[in-house]
């Protein structure tokens, strides 16, 4: 499906990816796994097309490293950016609309999309409610819902999530994992990124970790989760402890 | 389906509304007072394109009046040099203009935001010293004179009053197609791009090549301006297109709201009525209009038309709220 080797991303001067090799097969559902700067958004900016790379980027045996973000957007690899990056002030169902642009490409009739959108709708039942609303009053679980449904609206041939936890509680988080899970078993690979380790290890089915621009481990998730120094890094078995106040001083002295 | 043609129900009241006008007001009044409504409806085709660039898609331009100048002197050129008639001058016009405006978005829109602004800010300075030193083009600082007025099938638009239908029509049709665009999934990549950039890039959009549509459907609205300013008037100076008239746009845009042509009617309409109206204030006007949107961005930002659209929401609101007690 997807095959990257050997891949270099420069901001100006400063090297952030040195030389990745990943691979995503059909139906498949990969996490990548790393600590803040590591280079996860770089990685998945840097297929997405919107930074220059050198290496070699393959996806369904074509060479997609030269091409423009809206050409790479347009054969199917979608990406759901950071942070729930959905159109304030139009509608949900505009919203979802818009994804079509991907697929079916710029058209000055509107069409009928009523399809696509059930299919959304019986994904995400709560889209379906809110569905004349404006993004911007929405909650934030379901402004990521949002997000993943218009991408989902461009036929996606691969599904890049960024974060898709990123600041929600725990139950939303639930809710909404089990809807991506739904989503891959529906036939879509999906590369996610993604800071909670645990959670992206059990749902997916391998993984990479990413430390400082290199690919430190691979392998099945489920290894992953039981690998010891994964565990020491990612999922936090050394509970770092915080000093009170009290015994600040006295240790010092 | 119903749910669209409520949304177009204050489209309709007030195109009805101004037919009216129109058709009533040249018979009563001076030539003096249809010549202002004629330059008042110019105004609003090029407001139009700021709603375009600006409520649409989010980019700001204060080149706007530069663009009315060029779409104005390709005409005055073609009628005046006898290359060909109205229909001629009008085409070449909007499409001159708007070609102009896609080639320079595909420069321009390497910047982002506000340094696009700045952009335009120095592409209205070049074309004021164009319009004043390419004698050939312009006329230079005398202008360009005796400019011929509308000519079709053999209809000629020789009162004041037919020319006023004349440029009516042309922003009926304008409007019109502004509105399908609004609705067409290009009109909401525009609205993406105005949101949120990023999500619009990452979700197929080409951006660039999106934004300099905009450009291009924005500047031909002030082409075709231009083309009725040069027959209205007869008479083209380079003094009309200066930077001054691009913020009297974004003014006149910024009163009446960005989020609809409704808006840019209602702000040209203000504007106009306020100039016309208190002509002894002249040189307290910027002043008026400092202090006006200054005051209206603070309580109103959305403009008259937005505003009015909350009252009456709340109106609604309240209404149906009683019912149900009185129930």
């Amino acid at each position: 499906m997807l095959r990257i080797e050997k891949l270099v991303t420069r901001y100006g001067s400063i090297e952030a990816l040195h030389g990745i090799s990943l691979s995503i097969g059909a139906n498949e559902m990969v996490a990548l796994i790393g600590a803040n700067g590591a280079g996860k958004t770089t990685l998945l900016n840097s297929i997405s097309g919107t930074l220059s790379t050198s290496g070699r980027i393959e996806f369904e045996g074509k060479d997609i490293q030269q091409m423009k973000a809206a050409h790479i957007a347009k054969m199917g690899v979608l990406q759901v950016p950071e942070g729930r990056h959905v159109f304030p002030g139009l509608t949900v169902e505009e919203n979802l609309l818009v994804g079509t642009v991907a697929s079916k490409g710029m058209r000055l009739k509107p069409g009928n999309n009523s399809e696509d959108m059930e299919m959304v709708f019986a994904i995400f039942p709560r889209l379906k409610e809110r569905r004349k609303q404006l993004a911007w009053s929405m909650s934030g679980g379901e402004q990521q819902m949002l997000a993943i449904g218009r991408a989902l609206m461009g036929k996606p041939k691969l599904l890049m999530l960024d974060e898709p936890s990123m600041g929600l509680a725990p139950i939303v988080i639930e809710e909404l994992f089990e809807k991506i899970v739904e989503i891959n078993k529906a036939g879509v690979p999906i590369l996610m990124v993604e800071q909670n380790a645990r959670l992206a290890l059990k749902v997916s089915d391998r993984a990479y970790i990413l430390e400082r621009g290199i690919i430190t481990a691979e392998g099945k998730s489920g290894d992953l989760l039981h690998d010891p120094k994964v565990h020491e890094a990612y999922l936090g078995k050394t509970v770092v402890r915080v000093k009170n106040k009290e015994n600040v001083g006295k240790e010092d002295e | 389906m119903l749910a669209r043609k409520k949304r177009n129900t204050p489209v309709i009241v007030i195109t009805a509304f101004l037919i009216l006008l129109i058709a009533v007001v040249p018979q009563f009044t001076s030539t003096y007072t249809v010549r202002i409504l004629s330059v008042a409806l110019i105004n609003y085709l090029c407001v139009l394109s700021v709603y375009v660039l600006l409520g649409l898609c989010g980019q700001n331009s204060f080149a706007q009046a530069g663009f009315w100048g060029i779409g104005a002197y390709i005409a005055g050129n073609i009628l005046t040099k006898t290359f060909g008639g109205s229909l001629t001058a009008f085409v070449a016009a909007v499409c001159g203009t708007a070609f102009l405006a896609f080639i320079l978005g595909f420069a321009f829109f390497r910047l982002r935001q506000y340094y696009f602004t700045f952009a335009s800010i120095g592409l209205m300075t070049i074309l004021n010293v164009l319009f004043i030193n390419w004698v050939d083009f312009s006329g230079g600082a005398l202008g360009m004179k005796e400019i011929p007025t509308f000519q079709l099938f053999g209809f000629s638009a020789d009162s004041e009053t037919s020319k006023l239908y004349v440029v009516f029509a042309v922003c009926l049709v304008a409007t019109f197609l502004i509105l399908l665009l609004f609705h067409s999934s290009l009109g909401r990549s525009f609205m993406a791009i105005r949101d949120n950039e990023m999500a619009a890039d990452s979700m197929g959009i080409n951006s660039l090549l999106t934004k300099s549509i905009a450009f291009a459907i924005s500047g031909a609205l002030c082409g075709a301006a231009g083309a009725m300013w040069a027959s209205v008037s007869g008479y083209l100076s380079y003094q009309s297109f200066t930077y001054n008239q691009s913020t009297i746009y974004l003014v006149m845009i910024m009163i009446g709201g960005t989020g609809s042509p409704i808006g840019a009617l209602i702000g040209t309409a203000a504007i106009t009525i306020l100039q016309e109206g208190f002509r002894s204030l002249q040189d307290y006007m910027q002043l008026i209009y400092g202090i006006g949107v200054i005051i209206l961005m603070i309580f109103q930002p959305e403009g008259i038309w937005g505003g009015g659209k909350i009252l009456y929401e709340r109106f609604r609101k309240h209404r149906e709220k009683s019912k149900v007690s009185a129930v």
